[in-house]
């Protein structure tokens, strides 16, 4: 079962701008952006718990380019967590056409023994959205057909596929400190992130999202390490107003 | 009263011809509360008019709130999977927190109050099972 990691929320949170209001005793969230907004939405829970922590009444989310909020109240602290049940997993899995014939796109790479039980979990799940990833140059090397169909891509583009192209560079710091805190974790972690689908991030025309990703280390026999990444949620979004 | 030439009559009177100007939005999202109400928009409006339709700001069911909002569109809105919001709106599945906040922010009400009036809607104040 996947648990959202607590560095998550603490991660949205110390990037929002923060206003408390005396009166109402509210405290005023400013996210950076849609994304950050939405992954407060999904550690709803623990945002309300952390509100209650600091005798906040409620906590308020805005973000630029919108005029919505989203409203943190205390009775959310004692809501079980979205992704606690695997409901947007299995809402994930159970709006996924079969693939009859299961097959990976594999790029240029150099395959040892110790990475086959990786190839043989991404065989035998077809419907999963797995994908392996090179740390040090941020090469996707070998992906199920249903990943490179959530990037809209097809296979032999999305094999191709460098992380740092696609994704928001402050997300990619986010990641460069989960491998940190989380690298040696046997059961891995998740990460929630804002990257394109199917074009690289500076191309206008790109679909925009908000994935989130359960990663495993993996290292192989000449001791190179891979992430072995797994698409639990993929929400759609509008462009972010700053791309870097 | 007498019927005129070429003008309906309804009622104790006969229509007219009045002009004036929406937004597309408002316009499609009336004609959808009209024929969630099984009526012509000009019967819903005649309606309001004559005090026999209230329009209230505090909805009394789930289904007046969001019956003037395409579903497509409010789960663009909301960031919720459109088959999701089906199961929640159709099927009578319970939104969890990250729904919730999204949809209330949509919708334009508290978090509470718009689950209250789902829990309603499934009665007695029970949640329905997910079905997952």
């Amino acid at each position: 079962m996947a648990n959202l990691n607590p560095t998550d929320t603490e991660f949205f949170l110390s990037r929002c701008e923060r206003e408390f209001d005396p009166q109402s005793g509210e405290m005023i969230l400013q996210a950076r952006n849609v994304a950050h907004a939405l992954g407060l939405r999904r550690c709803g829970r623990e945002v309300a718990q952390w509100s209650i922590s600091r005798g906040y009444t409620r906590t308020l989310v805005r973000w630029p380019g919108d005029n919505k909020t989203y409203v943190f109240e205390p009775w959310m602290a004692q809501e079980e967590s979205p992704h606690s049940n695997l409901r947007f997993k299995t809402m994930l899995d159970s709006t996924q056409p079969r693939i009859a014939t299961p097959s990976l796109f594999i790029g240029i790479m150099r395959l040892t023994p110790s990475l086959t039980p990786v190839l043989d979990y991404m065989l035998s799940n077809p419907e999963k959205k797995i994908a392996l990833t090179r740390i040090q140059d941020n090469a996707q090397l070998i992906l199920t057909e249903a990943a490179a169909q959530a990037m809209k891509s097809d296979g032999e583009t999305a094999v191709k596929r460098r992380t740092d192209d696609f994704w928001l560079g402050e997300d990619l710091e986010k990641l460069q400190q989960m491998y940190r805190d989380y690298g040696e974790v046997e059961s891995g972690f998740e990460i929630t992130y804002t990257a394109t689908l199917d074009k690289p991030k500076h191309d206008p025309t790109a679909a925009w999202g908000v994935w989130t990703a359960h990663y495993i280390m993996k290292k192989d026999n000449f001791g190179l390490v891979y992430r072995q990444g797994e698409l639990i949620d993929l929400k759609e979004i509008s462009r972010p107003l700053v791309v870097a | 009263m007498p019927r005129k030439k070429g003008v309906p009559y309804v009622r104790d009177a006969l229509k007219e011809r009045h002009a004036f100007s929406i937004t597309r939005k408002a316009y499609d999202g009336f004609k959808r509360l009209a024929a969630s109400l099984g009526v012509p928009m000009s019967a819903v409006l005649e309606a309001v008019g004559r005090g026999e339709l209230f329009v209230s700001k505090n909805p009394q069911t789930f289904e007046e709130l969001i019956a003037t909002w395409d579903l497509e569109e409010l789960a663009s809105d909301a960031f919720i999977p459109y088959e999701r919001l089906l199961a929640i709106v159709r099927d009578k599945e319970q939104p969890n927190t990250d729904e919730l906040i999204g949809l209330a922010a949509s919708l334009q009400m508290e978090p509470l109050g718009l689950r209250n009036l789902i829990k309603r809607r499934n009665g007695n104040g029970e949640p329905q099972p997910n079905g997952h």
